[in-house]
């Protein structure tokens, strides 16, 4: 009898030999087995996340770093040793010296200060125009509408004036459109939101939290949770903080996170 | 910089021309990303371009980069590809979980329902890994996902040999076994 872990190792490292892979799928039967390597699997995904964000962060530092190019302190000794062994890539970022970048560097410093404190400095009402910037629609996708012909037209002419954010018109044609549907909900409700008609965009979306498309769940859960917002009510958009932050699988979980200073 | 030295680099964990690459050609990509999709927000071009670049030098670590290519068309057509995957709300990489998910479903077995993890084992998972090393995390990525090689791994990590890289490996794949298991209980 081969060894579990041995099989799951093979079989990640797409090694198994033929006596293996018979077993392996043997052992596929075995409900234990199974979660095993799905655990497994699901783990080394979440290692190839860390492994992405930290190289992704490793170039960022080291851009940061030559955009700069006042020191090189900064620099993991590993990549110094890089410059060292590869005289051309010494050579390469010597090149880029140059006094303007030290002006530029302190602007862009004096900007982040200037940046960080507007919060401070402009009335409150500041923050709304400061989530408006962030808000964007739901995205208009042109979806068919089987034979229904008549709601077919609407539905284009809809997403038409959704497009020239005539947000009026189109959300008096999303709510024409019969029989209607979760996706014209989400859109209806966008444009309510987008009129600053919040009452009624909160309730439609808060129907389509329970809606059996995950998209749509999704979608809603995240509108919502910027309705909230918009309105000042901090204990509701907190609650959807949560509740979107904690869900690994919420698409929106990275943005949202990106606006936990307004929840405060 | 040529393919091969710029790989020969990445697998030396020397990652300067890298950055420098990285650099050069972002503001390139992004303008021909705002040109094409205008309703994404700034963040999520920043991220695009960043999965472009994982692509990028998974495809190159891989040496599915041939020497001819010219890499800023190489990279913005990584970047668009990304772009519209992005729309499709698909992911960047197709991750272990749904090749095995496939497996099970392929064998006609009980559907993946019941393996699902939840939402509060993936963060005990995550949670459950700060345990394992640096250098497991770094070997254990480096073989099961980029599938180096015992060398390529030993050198990037400077170990002795690849026989102690492989012996490091064994310990650290035992060690991430145990964290499961752990968990699982």
């Amino acid at each position: 009898m081969i060894n579990d872990q041995h099989l799951i190792e093979q079989y990640l490292s797409e090694n198994l030999n033929e006596d293996e892979q018979i077993s392996f799928n043997q052992r596929l039967n075995d409900a234990a087995f199974r979660k095993s390597l799905m655990l497994t699997g699901v783990s080394l995904d979440i290692l190839k996340e860390q492994s992405d964000k930290h190289f992704i962060e490793q170039l960022q530092q080291n851009t940061s770093v030559n955009e700069s190019n006042t020191n090189y302190k900064l620099v993991p000794s590993s990549n110094l040793k890089d410059t060292a062994e590869n005289p051309q890539i010494k050579q390469n970022e010597t090149k880029r010296i140059n006094p303007r970048t030290r002006l530029l560097k302190i602007a862009a410093i004096a900007a982040i200060f200037i940046f960080a404190a507007l919060p401070f400095l402009l009335p409150e009402n500041s923050q709304i125009n400061e989530l408006d910037r962030y808000f964007i629609p739901y995205p208009p996708v042109d979806f068919a509408r089987g034979n229904n012909a008549d709601g077919q037209e609407t539905l284009k002419a809809a997403l038409k004036q959704y497009i020239n954010e005539d947000y009026a018109s189109a959300l008096k044609l999303f709510q024409n459109i019969e029989p209607t549907n979760d996706t014209l909900q989400l859109y209806a409700a966008n444009c309510q939101m987008k009129l600053k008609d919040y009452q009624p965009a909160e309730q439609t979306l808060f129907k389509l939290t329970e809606s059996m498309a995950e998209n749509i769940r999704n979608n809603a859960e995240w509108y919502l949770f910027y309705t909230f917002l918009y309105q000042g009510k901090m204990d509701k958009a907190k609650m959807y903080y949560d509740a979107i932050t904690k869900n690994p699988k919420q698409p929106f979980r990275n943005k949202t996170m990106m606006l936990k200073d307004y929840i405060k | 910089m040529d393919i091969k030295t710029l790989r020969d680099a990445l697998l030396s964990n020397h990652l300067a021309s890298f950055s420098e690459l990285y650099r050069s050609f972002k503001p390139y990509c992004l303008s021909i990303l705002k040109g094409k999709h205008r309703n994404l927000d700034h963040d999520e071009y920043e991220a695009i371009y960043n999965d472009a670049i994982l692509i990028f030098r998974d495809n190159l670590i891989a040496n599915k980069v041939s020497g001819s290519s010219n890499l800023k068309s190489y990279i913005t057509g990584i970047c668009l590809n990304v772009a519209n995957n992005w729309l499709r709300k698909n992911q960047r990489y197709a991750n272990k979980k749904t090749q095995i998910g496939l497996l099970f479903d392929s064998q006609g077995h009980i559907p993946l329902e019941d393996l699902e993890y939840k939402e509060n084992l993936y963060l005990k998972l995550e949670k459950g890994l700060e345990d394992l090393s640096d250098k497991c995390k770094n070997i254990i990525t480096a073989f099961y996902i980029d599938q180096l090689s015992m060398e390529e791994i030993a050198k990037k990590y400077k170990f002795a040999s690849k026989d102690v890289a492989k012996t490091i490996k064994s310990r650290c794949f035992k060690k991430l076994q145990s964290i499961i298991a752990n968990i699982n209980d």
